[in-house]
């Protein structure tokens, strides 16, 4: 695997490009760059809507994929041919990125998961097992990543000493195995810029084995990302970045809003997962906020299907948008399908909302190549600031309100 | 310049030894459908986790879907469906739709509905304390919001095994009702209305059904009031003696029918459309229609099963799928739209094969095929009994 850098501005992020990848020696990668995390539409659906051959790439969270350990022992291939995407780059993650992750339930020497049909308890050995059979082009180095805003500083300790247990074996299994799958260092500490270092300062032990670093450890999943405050995180992130070497790709993994992914992208972040999409559309909304700088009109950001005011609209999502949602359905056909609870609605939601979201990152790229970056940062900021807490309540959260919210993404 | 008939019909082959035919349905705007054909259902203008896109793709090709007016009605209700000029347009479905009339839904789904000589009585399915009516006119006007291309008359719907006098009152109001469905309906020129053969499981009172019916100017028939719970053998045998009574040059469309065995019988006792909500409702419990029956994906036994679902078939689903990975997501709403891919193919793949033993005047092979695989041991009796009526021997 080769990561270059081809422009690179402080804070005004960075252009690279991903190749050399074992398994796809064509497919040339450029970052900034999108995961689709759990991959819910079928390669048929996929197809007719995107190019898989391109840049196309999947974040499989072990949640939705450990139970496929044993066929894909026998079959021997590799998950990204048992899922039916082998010609799209493959991330295996740790961590479902778009339901929230429940705080707590720590064993020694493993990681809570939590999965549809219960939690269960992950260790090293069983991971990169997982990892083995899966063959994903990269994986995460497994971590404690239960650190948020104001934890406690008890549990970001605990949460650092046992990452660097976790990420010592990662590393031993993985020279053991001689793995082809490209590791990504985990880095937790949270928001405390000391437990930051340390953590760099044992995974650069490794450094040769390292292909890049996930900044991991502002929240826990879900909706919380949505939620983050986001000047102390990109401070941390600044830092993080400086000490981190310039010629790895780097990744931050949850639903930042995209204000917010922007401010990431210009500190100089790379990669990013789709778990934002996950939970727009899980909230029955279509993205439609204007990354247009050539045009730059506000609107307001993203539309809720369900209202009313849409029963009759027979236009779609988003006016000269070219994905199939748009191009053959309307607003009424996928408020109607959202009331009786048809399959069909979170699919076309899911097609639109990747596709503005794909086209939000192609514009970046051509934003921080043409140095316009910063206009473009205005633009998204300005709708998603003046849409305010109507958009994205803070919720308190309970246990309660992780069983109402996860169950809704069923 | 009149307007062309919004149903042409036309017989292009016939099996030699059996009533098996080959037709073809020429739909308004010249939208084709081959018959024998199987229509998926869906219900609330979607098939479950299909995209349209999906279901026209070459390989799938479904050219007709049903609609349910009862569903509809309700939501999106016909308000939006006349702003919107029909359910064609609401799902972007360019090809031919079909929806029944209501009744059979309303009747099956709301326990408190009652039928008397004006219509089905019946109350709100979200207010109790609303009581409406369906009348015969009130459905085809419904029906003509909706606008599929065929449309289904009221009629008096009993329990297939109800005995006694109510059968006949019921097959006598079917008759009274079809002559109000037909003077009510607006669009004649856009939508045909199938009237439908009542008469419970007495053939004299089918016979005397279908010979009324055959009398008035329609453009197809249907053969209702059957796969209600009756045996086989008085199934298929009213089958047949309807498909006997009924004429030649249009097209016969035998309602809620759809598992394979019946399908391949009941084409021979010479039956033209079937409907069936079975390969999409079992495809939610991850059951997957193949010739020998169906597999259970839930099942262990799946786990580590590299084989596609069905290796013979096309489908978009077998092409890229194992039954290991399907079972392995089973609880995700994507395993329901993988599966019901398989099974709608499945049963529109069964319905070319048909089309083509039919085109070959190879019937009677096809069939002895299909029975063998389905049941190497012993083939039910009924079936025996049904294909034997129609000269196919096993
Ligand atoms: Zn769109
Ligand atoms: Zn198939």
């Amino acid at each position: 695997m080769k990561f270059v850098v081809e422009l690179s501005s402080k804070c005004s992020g960075r252009l690279g490009l991903l190749s050399n990848i074992e398994r796809l020696p064509e497919r040339c990668i450029n970052t900034p760059f999108l995961l689709f995390v759990n991959p819910n539409l079928s390669r048929e659906v996929l197809e007719l809507n995107f190019c898989l051959k391109s840049d196309f790439g999947v974040a499989l969270p072990i949640s939705k994929t450990e139970q496929m350990e044993e066929p894909l022992q026998l079959s021997k291939k590799g998950i990204s041919e048992f899922i039916g995407l082998s010609e799209c780059l493959t991330f295996l993650t740790f961590q479902n990125t778009s339901e929230l992750t429940r705080t707590g339930h720590h064993e020694k020497g493993s990681i809570p998961v939590f999965r549809t049909a219960g939690k269960i308890n992950l260790n090293t050995q069983r991971y990169m097992n997982i990892v083995e059979v899966s063959k994903p082009d990269f994986y995460l180095s497994l971590a404690d990543s239960d650190t948020w805003k104001d934890c406690p500083k008890r549990r970001l300790i605990k949460s650092n000493e046992r990452s660097q247990e976790f990420f010592e074996e990662c590393i031993s299994h993985h020279k053991k195995i001689n793995s082809k799958s490209k590791l990504i260092a985990t880095v937790e500490g949270g928001y405390n810029m000391h437990e930051r270092k340390k953590c760099i300062d044992y995974l650069k032990k490794e450094d040769e084995y390292i292909s890049g670093f996930l900044i991991d450890g502002f929240h826990r999943n879900g909706f919380e990302a949505t939620q983050v405050d986001v000047d102390a995180m990109t401070e941390i992130v600044e830092k993080t970045v400086e000490i981190l070497n310039n010629d790895k790709v780097r990744l931050m993994f949850g639903a930042y809003l995209p204000h917010v992914t922007l401010q990431l992208i210009s500190l100089g972040i790379d990669i990013f997962d789709s778990s934002f999409i996950q939970i727009v559309t899980n909230m029955n909304r279509a993205l439609v906020f204007n990354f247009d700088i050539n045009n730059p009109v506000k609107r307001f950001p993203e539309i809720d299907l369900t209202d009313e005011k849409y029963k009759e609209d027979f236009t779609g999502f988003l006016e000269n948008c070219d994905c199939l949602a748009c191009r053959q359905h309307t607003k009424a056909y996928v408020n109607h399908l959202l009331i009786t609870k048809e399959l069909l609605a979170p699919m076309l939601l899911t097609i639109h909302n990747l596709h503005h979201y794909k086209r939000f990152f192609e514009v970046i790229r051509e934003c921080i190549k043409n140095n316009k970056l910063p206009e473009l940062i205005k633009l998204v900021t300005d709708q998603y600031k003046e849409a305010g807490s109507l958009i994205y309540e803070q919720p308190e959260i309970t246990d309660k309100y992780i069983k109402k919210h996860n169950a809704s993404s069923k | 310049m009149t307007k062309p008939s919004p149903l042409t019909y036309k017989v292009l082959s016939k099996c030699s030894s059996s009533k098996a035919r080959r037709g073809l349905m020429i739909l308004r705007q010249n939208k084709p459908v081959e018959l024998p054909v199987f229509m998926p259902v869906g219900t609330q203008g979607t098939l479950k986790g299909i995209l349209v896109d999906q279901l026209k793709q070459d390989n799938m090709n479904c050219q007709i879907m049903l609609g349910n007016t009862y569903h509809l009605g309700l939501r999106p209700g016909p308000e939006i469906l006349k702003k919107v000029n029909g359910l064609h347009n609401f799902m972007n479905w360019d090809r031919a739709l079909l929806t029944d009339s209501g009744g059979f839904q309303m009747v099956s789904l709301l326990e408190l509905a009652e039928i008397t000589e004006e219509g089905v009585k019946f109350q709100s399915p979200f207010d109790s304390t609303k009581e409406s009516m369906l009348t015969p006119e009130e459905s085809i006007k419904l029906q003509n919001v909706i606008g599929a291309d065929i449309i289904m008359q009221l009629d008096d719907v009993v329990k297939t095994t109800t005995t006694g006098p109510r059968v006949e009152e019921a097959m006598l109001r079917t008759i009274r009702w079809i002559d109000r469905c037909l003077e009510a309906n607006e669009r004649n020129e856009d939508q045909s209305i199938f009237p439908i053969v009542q008469g419970g499981l007495q053939p004299e009172l089918r016979k005397q059904c279908a010979e009324a019916l055959t009398k008035r100017d329609v453009r197809g028939f249907a053969v209702g009031g059957l796969s209600g719970g009756e045996s086989k053998d008085e199934f298929w045998k009213i089958v047949s003696l309807s498909t006997d009574l009924l004429p030649e040059n249009k097209p016969r469309y035998l309602m809620g029918v759809g598992f394979a065995s019946d399908l391949i019988v009941c084409v021979a006792l010479g039956i033209d459309m079937f409907d069936c909500v079975f390969p999409t409702r079992t495809a939610r419990f991850g059951c997957a229609l193949v010739r020998k029956g169906q597999l259970n994906l839930r099942q262990q036994k799946y786990e580590c099963d590299l084989e596609p679902i069905d290796k013979r078939c096309k489908c978009s689903t077998c092409k890229t799928y194992t039954r290991a990975y399907i079972h392995s997501i089973i609880n995700e709403p994507l395993m329901c739209s993988l599966v019901s891919i398989h099974n709608v193919y499945f049963q529109l793949q069964l319905m070319r094969d048909i089309r083509e033993a039919i085109d070959q005047d190879k019937y009677p092979e096809f069939v002895k095929t299909y029975m063998d695989e389905l049941y190497p041991e012993n083939k039910p009796q009924w079936i025996v009994d049904a294909l034997n009526s129609v000269n196919i021997k096993l």
